[in-house]
C-alpha cells in the first residue's frame, strides 16, 4: 500500500530528473521517503534520487519497491499544473494518479522488466565546485554550439568548462570569487580535467538549471558527479557520468 | 598445429558484438592470412618490390572488420619456442620446405593442386612479423610479446581479466587455462573450401573452459592428459588413440596406467606442468590508441601498393567506431 499527495511541481521535477537517465525505474517507497538508483542501459550515466516524506503533503506506505513507467507518468503529468496537488495511490500492481477532475490508473511494470539496481562506482574526485544551476545550464548550452563534448576541469581553484570543435572553441573560466564554492579535495593545485559527451549533459542541465546551486565533483579522466537539491531541499539528485577518453 | 581434440569440445555461437576485448594469437592469425590470402595458383599477394603482403591485407581488413563490430583486439606474438617444442619446429620446417618445392613444380605445370601446396608453404619470417607489428602500431592496437607461447600468454591475460576472450584456431589456449576461447574470429565470413568449388559461411564459435570440463566430467589436468595421449605440439600422440578413446581411458584409469598398459614411456608430467604453469610475460601495456591515419596510408599504399581508395574507406569506418569507443562506462570504476 502506498498513498501520497504531492505538489505537481515537485513530482514533475522529480520525474524529469530521473527520465534524463532512464525511461523506467525501480523505486523504493520507504518510510522516510522515496529512493531510486538507476543507470542507463549502456552504463554511461547513473542517477541517485531521494525525496523525503517531508516533500509530500501526505505520505503513507507499507514500504515496498515498485517499477514505474516514468515516461508514461511524465506524459500524463503534462496535463497537470505545477500548482496542482497530485494524489497518488498504489495498490494491486496499479498506480492511481488523480489531479483536478482527472483520475488515471496505470499498470506497474514487472520488477523483472529492468536491470538490477546498479552498483555505485568508487570515484575519488580532485575538486569540488559549486556554481549556480543557471550558469551551468548556460555553459553547457554554449558548448553545444561548437562541439559534441565538453571538458570540465580545475587549475588550482579556477574552474573551467571548455569545448573544442573541429574549428571552433568555447571556454568559460570562473575563479574562486566567481563561484559559490570551490575546494581541491586532493590537496593539489595542478590542472585536472575530464571530457564528457554533451548528449547526456545537455539533458542533465535541463533539470539542473532549475536548481539554485549545483555541485560538481571533478578530476582527471574520472566520472563527473553532478548534485543538486530540489523540493525546497527535501529532494536531492546526483548524477554520475562516465568520461570520454581525450585523443592524444 | 595445435592439439586435435576439437571434436570433443562443446561450443556455442557467439556474435562479434558480444566480444568487447580479445587477446588474439598473432602467429596463428597471421599464418591463417598467409595461407588463405593467395591467388588461384597459390602465389601470395605481393607489392611491387616483390615483398609478400597477404598477411598485411588480412591483418588490416579483418582487424578493421572486428573493430567495426566494437571489439578491442590485442595481438599476442610468440616469444622463444619452448625446448619441448624443438622436434615440432624442425618437423614443420621440413614440411614447409617440401611443400614449397611441390608448389613451385605444381605452379610451373599449371596443376590445380598448386594452391594446396602453397598454403602449406606459408612461413612467418622476420619481414612478415616486423611488418605486421608496424601495421598494428599504426592501427593503435596493443602488441604483446609473449615470453614463450602466444596462446599461453593470451590465456594468462584472459584469466587475469585484462581481456575478456582469447582468440585462436587451436584448442591449446584452453589447456593453458583460458576461460573463454573464440575460434574463427579473424576468418569469419564466406570461405571457399580448399580444393573444392564450394563456399561455406564461417562464424565465430565460443568454447568456455568451465562448460567443457563440466560436460566431459573431467578437470583441467585430465583435459591436458587427454590431449597428451592424442598428441600436442610437445609430444607425439600414442598410436591408435583418438580423442574419444583418450577421454574414456583417462577418466577410467588415469594417464599413468594407460601408458603402463600400452608399454609407452612418456615424460607427460613435464608437458602437463608446461600447460599448467607456462612462462608468461607479466609486463605488458594494454593501451588502445587512435589510428595514425597518415602513417598507415603511407605504409600500406606508398610502401606496399595497397589500393588507396579501399584503405581510406576502411579507415573511415574504423575511425568512426573508435570515436564512439572513446566513451567509457561507469563499470570501470566499480
Amino acid at each position: 500500500m502506498f498513498k501520497a499527495d504531492i505538489l505537481g511541481e515537485t513530482l514533475k521535477d522529480g520525474i524529469e530528473a530521473l527520465t534524463i537517465i532512464v525511461d523506467e525505474a525501480r523505486v523504493h517507497l520507504g518510510k522516510d521517503g522515496v529512493y531510486a538508483r538507476n543507470a542507463d542501459p549502456s552504463y554511461v550515466a547513473m542517477v541517485q534520487f531521494e525525496l523525503s516524506a517531508k516533500a509530500f503533503e501526505n505520505y503513507e506506505t507499507d514500504e515496498e519497491v515498485v517499477t514505474l513507467d516514468l515516461k508514461k507518468m511524465q506524459d500524463i503529468l503534462e496535463l497537470a499544473n505545477r500548482t496542482d496537488v497530485i494524489q497518488m495511490a498504489i495498490d494491486d500492481n496499479r498506480m492511481a494518479l488523480s489531479f483536478g477532475d482527472l483520475k488515471y490508473t496505470i499498470a506497474l511494470l514487472s520488477p523483472y522488466s529492468i536491470k538490477k539496481e546498479p552498483k555505485v562506482p568508487k570515484v575519488e574526485s580532485a575538486a569540488h565546485v559549486v556554481i549556480t544551476g543557471k550558469e551551468f545550464r548556460w555553459a553547457v548550452k554554449a558548448a553545444g554550439k561548437v562541439s559534441d563534448n565538453i571538458a570540465l576541469g580545475c587549475a588550482n581553484t579556477d574552474f573551467f568548462m571548455e569545448a573544442l570543435g573541429d574549428a571552433d572553441t568555447m571556454r568559460l573560466e570562473l575563479s574562486k570569487d566567481q563561484l559559490v564554492d570551490v575546494s581541491r579535495t586532493d590537496g593539489k593545485s595542478d590542472e585536472v580535467r575530464s571530457l564528457f559527451s554533451l548528449e547526456f549533459l545537455i539533458e542533465m542541465s535541463k533539470a539542473v538549471g532549475k536548481a539554485s546551486e549545483v555541485s560538481l565533483d571533478i578530476g582527471k579522466n574520472i566520472p563527473l558527479k553532478v548534485g543538486f537539491d530540489f523540493a525546497d531541499g527535501n529532494g536531492s539528485v546526483s548524477y554520475l557520468l562516465a568520461p570520454r577518453i581525450e585523443q592524444e | 598445429m595445435g592439439v586435435p581434440i576439437g571434436d570433443l569440445l562443446p561450443r556455442t555461437k557467439i556474435e562479434l558484438e558480444q566480444i568487447d576485448s580479445v587477446a588474439i594469437d598473432a602467429f596463428n592469425a597471421i599464418y591463417q592470412f598467409l595461407s588463405i590470402i593467395r591467388q588461384r595458383d597459390g602465389t601470395p599477394l605481393m607489392d611491387d618490390a616483390g615483398r609478400i603482403t597477404s598477411h598485411l591485407s588480412g591483418l588490416f581488413y579483418r582487424t578493421a572488420h572486428i573493430i567495426e563490430a566494437g571489439v578491442r583486439p590485442v595481438y599476442v606474438f610468440d616469444g622463444e619456442p619452448p625446448e619441448l617444442k624443438k622436434d615440432t619446429v624442425i618437423k614443420r620446417k621440413v614440411t614447409r620446405e617440401r611443400a614449397t618445392q611441390e608448389w613451385l613444380q605444381a605452379r610451373a605445370e599449371g596443376r590445380v593442386d598448386a594452391f594446396k601446396y602453397a598454403q602449406a608453404s606459408a612461413r612467418l619470417d622476420e619481414q612478415v612479423l616486423e611488418s605486421s607489428k608496424a601495421l598494428l602500431r599504426y592501427l593503435g592496437i596493443p602488441v604483446v610479446n609473449a615470453s614463450s607461447e602466444g596462446e599461453a600468454q593470451a590465456a594468462y591475460m584472459t584469466s587475469k581479466g585484462d581481456v575478456s576472450f582469447t582468440a585462436s584456431q587451436d584448442a591449446d589456449a584452453l589447456l593453458f587455462g583460458t576461460p573463454r576461447l573464440v575460434r574463427n574470429l579473424t576468418i569469419t565470413g564466406r570461405r571457399k573450401l580448399p580444393g573444392k568449388n564450394v563456399y561455406v559461411h564461417i562464424s565465430p564459435e565460443l568454447f568456455e573452459l568451465d562448460d567443457i570440463l563440466a560436460s566431459l566430467e573431467i578437470n583441467r589436468e585430465q583435459l591436458i592428459e587427454v590431449s597428451i595421449l592424442v598428441g600436442t605440439d610437445y609430444n607425439k600422440g600414442v598410436k591408435g588413440i583418438g580423442p574419444k578413446k583418450a577421454l574414456r581411458m583417462v577418466k577410467s584409469f588415469g594417464i599413468q596406467r594407460v601408458l603402463d598398459n600400452l608399454g609407452e614411456s612418456l615424460d607427460y608430467e613435464r608437458i602437463k606442468q608446461f600447460f599448467l604453469d607456462p612462462d608468461v610475460n607479466h609486463e605488458y601495456d594494454l593501451k588502445w590508441a587512435p589510428v595514425k591515419e597518415e602513417e598507415l596510408i603511407s605504409f600500406l599504399c606508398d610502401e606496399h601498393d595497397f589500393s588507396r581508395e579501399r584503405v581510406e574507406n576502411t579507415l573511415q569506418r574504423i575511425t568512426g567506431v573508435q570515436h564512439e569507443a572513446d566513451q567509457r562506462s561507469l563499470a570501470q570504476w566499480l
